[in-house]
C-alpha cells in the first residue's frame, strides 16, 4: 500500500502541463527526485514497461481485426469466446490491466456529433460518466486537457471516417500522433472483455468513491479542485473569514462543518446586544444569559413585591430548612432551627431601607426625584401616602411589569394549574431549518448539499412559519451577504427562535396565546408535515395508518406481557 | 395557556365519528366497552372536578372515547401535565389492581392515584414501543416510574404509571438546603445508576422528567420518550469491524508491514471509520508516537479503567492511548503533512463557498441548556456519561439559585454559553477529543480562559449579584452558598470554617451547635462543588459514571444509613419501605397542618 500522502499528493505522472517535454518514458516523481533508489527503480520500470508496450501492440493488431469489422455487441463477446482460448484471454486481460495502471492516459472527447438529440445526449452524457469510474477502477488516469502524452481518446462522436475530419480536429490529431481513438462501444466493449461490469458499477458507485484510490482522489478533485496547488494560496471557492467568526469544523475536512458564524463588525457594535450569548449574570433567580434587563430589582415596587411574596414564601422555606437541617433523609425535629447571619442585603432590609426613604422622604422631596431619575424603567413613583400597598395579595397576582418575565418569581408560586416545562427540543430537532418546526418529530434531513435544494427547503418552512419574526432577525444580526453558509446558519438560527416560541425562556417578544403554528407539526406514521392536526388525523392516509393492527403488532405483544402480571 | 383550539386534542365528536369505523380488535383491553360511550359521557361529567375548566374537561371526554376501556378501571380526575410528545392526566385506579400490584412504587401506599399518559399519535409506534419498552424493562427500581398497564385503542397509545405527588422544580430551588440538594442529586444519581446499568441513556435528564418530593426527599426519573440503548463500542469490537465495510482486508496483512505503511494503514482505517456516523475520534484515542510504540495487545485489556482504548479488526489490534487533541501530522516523503491539509486545502481559516460535504447528522435529542458537549458538538459515539453532564447543569441550578441555567437558542448558542463560562480553550480542547477543529474569533466577551476558580467562582459571582441587589430573602439558605464561597475563594488563610461576628447574648449550647452546624454546612458544600466539577468534566471519558459519582465522599451520609443501597435499588425490599412509609407520613401530616411557627427560628443577628 501506499501512504495517503502518495495517494494525495498528485503523482507527476499525473501532470497535466502541456509544456512538459513529451518524452515517451513518464517524468520521474517530483518528491523523489533526490532519491536515488527510486530513480533505479523507475529506469528498471522503464524496461518493463517498453517490453509491455511491444506486447501490447501485438495483442492490440490481434483484436483490431474484430474492432475493425462492426457487429454488435453481442457477437463481439461471442466471437472472443470462440476465437481467443481462456488462457489468451487471461493473458490479454493481465497484460491490459497492467498498462491501464501504468502508462494509460485517457482523454474523453467533449464534443458531440452535430446530428444528435437531447435525450440521446444526455444518455451519452452517463455513459461517460460511467466509463470515466469504470476506466478509474482500473487505476487508468484520466486527464481533461488533450496533450501529446495521451495515450487514449474516447468520444462520442462516430469513430468511422476519421480521414473527413478537419486537420485541427481532435480526433486527427489524436491518430496522428499514434493515439487510441475509442467510441463508446468500443471502450464498452473493451471494459467487458476486462470482466469489469459497467452495470455493477452504477449501484456500487459509493463503495467506490470510499476508497482511498485514484478514482477517490479524482472525486476529491472535483470537490476541492486540483490537488497540486499550494493548500495555503487564497482560493476562490473558499470563503475565508473576514470578521469576528465562530468556526467548528471536522479537522479530517470529512464532514461538512458544523458550527459557522460571522458577524460584521456593525453586528457586534452594541455591546447590550450582541449577537452571541453574553453572561450577563443578572439577579433574582433568572437565566444568567438573559439577565435583568430592563428590570431594576432596587426599585420601589419591585422590592414591595419581592418583600411580600418572600413572607408568603418563609413558611415553606423555613420547613425546608428544618426537614434537611441535619440530615439528608428529611426529619422534623423537635430542635430551633439554625440560622446563619449574613451581612448581605436581602429583600427585608431593602425594603425597610425604602421604608425609611419614604418617611424621610417627604421633607427631602429633592433627593427622592435624583434616586428616581436614575431609575432605568418607567414606571410611576407611588404616591408617597401610601407607602404599603393596600392588598398585598392582588399586587403579587397583577403581572402588568413582569410580563415579559414569564418565569419571573414575582408571581405566585403556581402561576398556571399545568406546568409547563422548557421544551424538549425533540427528536431531532437540529439546525436544518427544515426539521425545526411543530412538534420536532421531523426527520433529519438527507446530507446532500445541495444548495439550490437548500434554499428552496428554507423557502418552504419559511413561508409555513410566516415572516413576522424575519424581519425583524435579518436586522438584529445581518449576515455577511454573499456567504451562502453563513447565511445559513443565520436562518437557522430564527427557525429555532421561532419553534421555541412557546418555551419560558425566551427572549422575543411574548407570543400571541393563540399561536397558529402551535398545532402544526410532522406526522411520523404519514411523513407528512400538517398544519392543523385535528384535519391530518381524520384524514384518509392517517386513519388508514391508524386501523391497521400489523402497525402496532409490537405494541400489542408489550400490552399482552404486561396483561400477565395481574 | 391551553385552550381547547390549540390543544393537540381532538374534538370529542370527530372521536366518536372515527370510532365507528371499526371495532379495532387489535389487543386484549381496547374496545370491551365500545357500545354505549356516548351515554356515558355525562357519567364522566359527573365524576370529573367541579372546578375544571371546560377545556380540560372536554379533553378528559375525548380520552375516555378514543380509550372506552379506560373507565372500567380509571376515574379521570385532572389533568396535570403536556409535554411535547405526550399529555398526562392524573386518575384513580378504581379497581386497586395498579396500586396493590406495584406498591413499592408509590409514595404514599394509601395513595389509589395513577398516572395516565396519552402518546400523541402523531408519533410512529416504533417511537412508542420503544418508550414503554424501556419502561418494561426498567420496572426493578422505584426511582424509576414502571409501566403498570398500557391500553391501545387504534393509533392512540396511552401508558398507566403510578402518580408521584411531586413539587414543581421552581417551587423549592431557592430554598432547598444544601442537605436537600444532596438529597435530590443522591435519588437522581441512583435512578442513573439503575438506568444506566441496563445500557440506557435517558437522554432528557432535566428538572421536569425527575419528580422530586423535597418533604419525603424522594424522587422518581420519568419520561423515557428519547431513551436509547447506548452503543457500547468495548465489548464488541465486531461493531467497529462492521463500520468498515470490506476494508478489514487490506488491514489484515498489516503484520509484515514496515512500520511506515502500519500508519498509513492506520490513517486510512480511521479516516474510513471517521466516514461513519456511528464514529467518534473519541472512542479511539490514538497515541501521538503511534505506530512506533507497539505494545503487547493484551496488557490493555487488563485494565478497563484506563482511557485507552483497541479497535479490534480480523485479529489484528490496533492500540492506541492517551488523547492527542493537537491535529494529527505524519511525515510522508520527507515532508510533513498536516491531516488538515488532507486534501490539498486548508480549511480551517475559511469554508467551501459550495459544500459538496455530507452534514454530519448525531443523535441529539433532549433539551437544550442540558445538553453535554458531545452533544452538540455531534459525536458519533454519545453514552450515558451525556446524563450525567444534565445532572451538573441541574447541581448548577440549585448551587447557584438560578433556572434555567442556559439560555441556548440553539446548539450553537448553547457552545458559546460554555464558552463563556469554562472559557473557549477548554471547549477547542473538548472539540479536539471529537475529531474537530475549533476557532472563535473577535468575539470580546468570550474569553480564552473561563473563570479562574471555575464553577465555584461562577457561582459566587452568580450569587453576589443578588446579594447585592438583595434578592435573596433574609431566611434564604443561599447566604450560606455564599458565606462558604467568600471564604473559600478568597480568605484562603483560614481553613476553619469561620462565622461572621458571633452574637455574645448566645449560650455555650447554642453557640455549639452553631459551630457544628455550620462546620457540617462547609463540609457539605466543599464536596458538592467537588461533584459538580465532576459533572462538567469535558471528556465523556473522564466524566464519572451515576455509580462512582454515588461514592463520592459527599454522599457518605446516604451511604452509611443504608435507607438505599444497591440491593433495595433492584429488589424494591418492602421493609425499608415500610420503614420510610411511616415516618414520611408523619411528614406529611405534620407539614400539611402544623408548619411550624416563624418564632422557633433561631436568627443570630448582627
Amino acid at each position: 500500500m501506499v501512504s495517503p500522502a502518495k495517494l494525495i499528493c498528485r503523482s507527476p505522472l499525473k501532470e497535466t502541463d502541456a509544456n512538459l517535454k513529451q518524452t515517451l518514458i513518464a517524468p520521474p516523481k517530483i518528491p523523489s527526485t533526490n532519491d536515488i533508489a527510486s530513480t533505479k527503480k523507475r529506469s528498471l520500470e522503464r524496461l518493463e514497461q517498453q517490453e509491455l508496450e511491444r506486447k501490447r501492440l501485438k495483442v492490440e493488431r490481434a483484436r483490431s481485426i474484430e474492432g475493425a469489422v462492426q457487429v454488435n455487441k453481442a457477437k463481439v463477446i461471442k466471437k472472443v469466446e470462440n476465437k481467443v482460448t481462456d488462457e489468451e484471454l487471461a493473458e490479454w486481460q493481465k497484460n491490459w490491466r497492467k498498462i491501464m495502471k501504468r502508462d494509460s492516459k485517457i482523454y474523453f472527447d467533449p464534443t458531440d456529433d452535430v446530428d444528435i438529440s437531447k435525450v440521446g445526449r444526455s444518455k451519452l452524457l452517463k455513459k461517460m460518466e460511467l466509463l470515466k469510474k469504470a476506466f478509474c477502477s482500473l487505476d487508468a488516469e484520466i486527464t481533461s486537457f488533450f496533450d501529446s502524452t495521451v495515450t487514449i481518446v474516447i468520444t462520442r462522436r462516430s469513430t468511422d471516417n476519421l480521414q473527413i475530419l478537419n486537420e485541427q480536429d481532435l480526433l486527427r490529431r489524436a491518430k496522428r500522433n499514434y493515439m487510441k481513438v475509442w467510441g463508446y462501444d468500443k471502450a464498452v466493449r473493451f471494459l467487458r472483455n476486462l470482466d469489469i461490469d459497467i452495470d455493477n458499477l452504477q449501484s456500487n458507485k459509493e463503495a467506490l468513491m470510499a476508497t482511498p484510490t485514484l478514482s477517490n482522489l479524482l472525486h476529491n478533485e472535483k470537490l476541492y479542485g486540483p490537488s497540486d496547488r499550494d493548500p495555503k494560496t487564497r482560493r476562490d471557492d473558499v470563503h475565508y473569514f473576514k470578521y469576528s467568526h465562530v468556526y467548528m469544523y471536522d479537522s479530517w475536512q470529512l464532514w461538512a462543518p458544523i458550527v459557522i458564524l460571522e458577524w460584521k463588525p456593525q453586528d457586534l457594535a452594541k455591546l447590550d446586544e450582541l449577537p452571541y450569548p453574553t453572561l450577563k449574570m443578572g439577579t433574582f433567580g433568572r437565566c444568567p444569559f438573559i439577565g435583568d434587563r430592563n428590570c431594576d430589582e432596587l426599585s420601589y415596587k419591585r422590592t414591595i413585591k419581592r418583600y411580600n411574596r418572600d413572607k408568603i414564601n418563609k413558611k415553606y422555606a423555613l420547613v425546608l430548612r428544618q426537614l434537611y437541617q441535619h440530615h439528608a433523609i428529611p426529619v422534623i425535629e423537635d430542635k430551633p432551627l439554625i440560622s446563619l447571619s449574613h451581612n448581605s442585603l436581602d429583600s427585608k432590609r431593602l425594603f425597610e431601607k425604602w421604608q425609611r426613604k419614604l418617611t424621610t422622604q417627604i421633607s427631602e422631596p429633592q433627593e427622592e426625584k435624583k434616586l428616581s431619575n436614575n431609575k432605568t424603567n418607567t414606571w410611576k413613583e407611588p404616591s408617597r401616602t401610601i407607602p404599603m400597598l393596600k392588598h398585598p395579595a392582588a399586587v403579587l397576582l397583577s403581572r402588568q411589569e413582569t410580563e415579559e418575565f414569564p418565569d419571573d418569581l414575582c408571581s405566585t408560586k403556581r402561576q398556571s394549574r399545568i406546568t409547563y416545562e422548557i421544551k424538549a427540543s425533540g427528536v431531532n430537532q437540529s439546525n436544518d431549518a427544515a426539521t425545526s418546526f411543530g412538534n420536532g418529530l421531523g426527520p433529519t434531513r438527507a446530507t446532500v448539499m445541495s444548495k439550490n435544494l437548500q434554499t428552496l427547503n428554507k423557502l418552504v418552512v419559511d413561508r409555513k412559519l410566516g415572516t413576522r419574526k424575519h424581519a425583524q432577525n435579518s436586522t438584529k444580526t445581518t449576515p455577511i451577504v454573499g456567504t451562502p453558509l453563513s447565511n445559513q446558519v443565520k436562518n437557522e438560527k430564527s427557525m429555532d427562535e421561532l419553534g421555541t416560541a412557546t418555551g419560558p425562556v425566551d427572549k422575543v417578544e411574548p407570543i400571541p396565546k393563540k399561536e397558529p403554528v402551535r398545532n402544526s407539526g410532522y406526522c411520523e406514521n404519514c411523513k407528512v408535515k400538517y398544519d392543523e392536526l385535528e384535519h391530518h388525523i381524520v384524514s384518509e392516509k392517517h386513519l388508514a395508518f391508524a386501523q391497521n393492527d400489523l402497525n402496532f403488532e409490537s405494541i400489542d405483544c408489550l400490552i399482552e406481557k404486561l396483561q400477565f402480571q395481574f | 395557556m391551553l385552550s381547547a383550539s390549540n390543544s393537540p386534542i381532538l374534538d370529542p365528536s370527530n372521536r366518536i365519528n372515527s370510532n365507528t369505523y371499526t371495532n379495532g380488535n387489535g389487543n386484549g383491553t381496547a374496545a370491551v366497552a365500545a357500545a354505549d360511550d356516548r351515554d356515558q359521557d355525562q357519567d364522566h361529567l359527573s365524576t370529573l372536578p367541579e372546578d375544571l375548566p371546560n377545556n380540560i374537561k372536554e379533553e378528559i371526554i375525548a380520552l375516555y372515547n378514543d380509550i372506552p376501556a379506560l373507565q372500567n378501571s380509571y376515574d379521570i380526575i385532572d389533568k396535570i401535565g403536556e409535554g411535547t410528545f405526550s399529555s398526562v392526566y392524573k386518575a384513580k385506579d378504581i379497581k386497586g389492581n395498579i396500586t396493590s400490584r406495584f406498591w413499592p412504587h408509590f409514595w404514599n401506599k394509601s395513595s389509589k392515584f395513577v398516572a395516565i399518559k396519552k402518546i400523541y399519535v402523531t408519533s410512529s409506534p416504533q417511537r412508542i414501543y420503544n418508550e414503554l419498552n424501556l419502561l418494561y424493562i426498567l420496572t426493578g427500581s422505584n426511582k424509576v416510574a414502571p409501566l403498570c398497564d398500557a391500553m391501545r385503542m387504534k393509533d392512540q397509545v396511552i401508558a398507566i404509571l403510578p402518580y408521584y405527588p411531586h413539587e414543581e422544580f421552581r417551587t423549592f430551588y431557592r430554598d432547598l438546603p444544601i442537605k436537600g440538594i444532596k438529597m435530590y442529586i443522591w435519588e437522581l444519581l441512583q435512578a442513573l445508576k439503575f438506568v444506566h446499568s441496563k445500557g440506557i441513556i435517558h437522554r432528557d435528564v432535566k428538572p421536569t422528567n425527575f419528580l422530586f418530593n423535597p418533604e419525603l426527599g424522594r424522587g422518581v426519573l420519568v419520561d423515557f420518550g428519547l431513551a436509547e440503548q447506548e452503543i457500547d463500542y468495548y465489548s464488541d469490537p465486531n461493531l467497529l469491524k462492521n463500520m468498515l465495510s470490506g476494508k478489514s482486508t487490506s488491514f489484515s496483512s498489516s503484520s509484515s508491514l514496515e512500520n511506515d505503511e502500519k500508519a498509513t494503514n492506520y490513517l486510512e482505517l480511521m479516516k474510513e471509520l471517521r466516514n461513519n456516523e456511528q464514529f467518534c475520534p473519541c472512542i479511539a484515542r490514538y497515541d501521538r508516537n503511534f505506530p512506533s510504540k507497539h505494545k503487547d495487545n493484551n496488557d490493555l485489556h487488563s485494565h478497563s479503567n484506563s482511557v485507552s482504548t483497541a479497535i479490534t479488526t480480523n485479529g489484528n489490534t490496533i492500540q492506541h492511548h492517551t488523547l492527542a487533541p493537537t491535529p494529527m501530522v505524519t511525515i510522508q516523503n520527507g515532508k510533513v503533512v498536516n491531516l488538515n491539509n488532507v486534501n490539498g486545502m486548508d480549511l480551517t481559516k475559511g469554508y467551501p463557498k459550495n459544500e459538496t460535504r455530507r452534514m454530519k447528522r448525531a443523535n441529539r435529542a433532549g433539551t437544550r441548556g442540558f445538553r453535554a458537549p458531545e452533544v452538540l458538538m455531534k459525536c458519533g459515539a454519545q453514552s450515558t456519561k451525556i446524563d450525567i453532564w444534565s445532572v451538573g447543569v441541574i447541581l448548577l441550578s440549585l448551587l447557584a439559585r438560578r433556572f434555567p441555567m442556559f439560555q441556548s437558542l440553539d446548539d450553537t448558542d448553547s457552545l458559546l454559553e460554555l464558552c463563556s463560562i469554562f472559557g473557549w480553550k477548554a471547549i477547542k480542547n473538548c472539540a479536539a477529543i471529537h475529531g474537530l477543529g475549533f476557532e472563535i474569533n473577535g468575539l470580546h466577551l468570550i474569553k480564552e480562559n473561563g473563570f479562574e476558580n471555575g464553577l465555584k467562582e461562577f457561582v459566587y459571582e452568580l450569587l453576589n449579584k443578588e446579594c447585592v441587589a438583595g434578592t435573596f430573602p433574609e431566611y434564604s439558605v443561599a447566604f450560606e452558598t455564599y458565606g462558604y464561597l467568600s471564604q473559600d475563594l478568597f480568605d484562603k488563610n483560614s481553613i476553619e470554617p469561620k462565622l461572621p461576628k458571633s452574637n455574645e447574648d448566645l449560650s455555650k449550647q447554642d453557640d455549639y451547635e452553631l459551630k457544628k452546624y455550620q462546620q457540617e454546612v462547609w463540609s457539605d458544600h466543599y464536596w458538592c462543588f467537588q461533584l459538580l466539577e465532576l459533572c462538567f468534566e469535558m471528556d465523556p471519558m473522564k466524566r464519572s459514571s451515576a455509580d462512582e459519582l454515588l461514592h463520592n465522599t459527599f454522599f457518605d451520609e446516604l451511604r452509611e444509613d443504608g435507607t438505599t443501597d444497591d440491593e433495595s435499588n433492584d429488589s424494591l425490599s418492602t421493609t425499608d419501605d415500610d420503614d420510610d412509609d411511616h415516618h414520611h407520613n408523619s411528614i406529611i401530616s405534620n407539614s400539611e397542618d402544623g408548619m411550624m411557627a416563624d418564632d422557633d427560628v433561631l436568627l443570630i443577628s448582627e
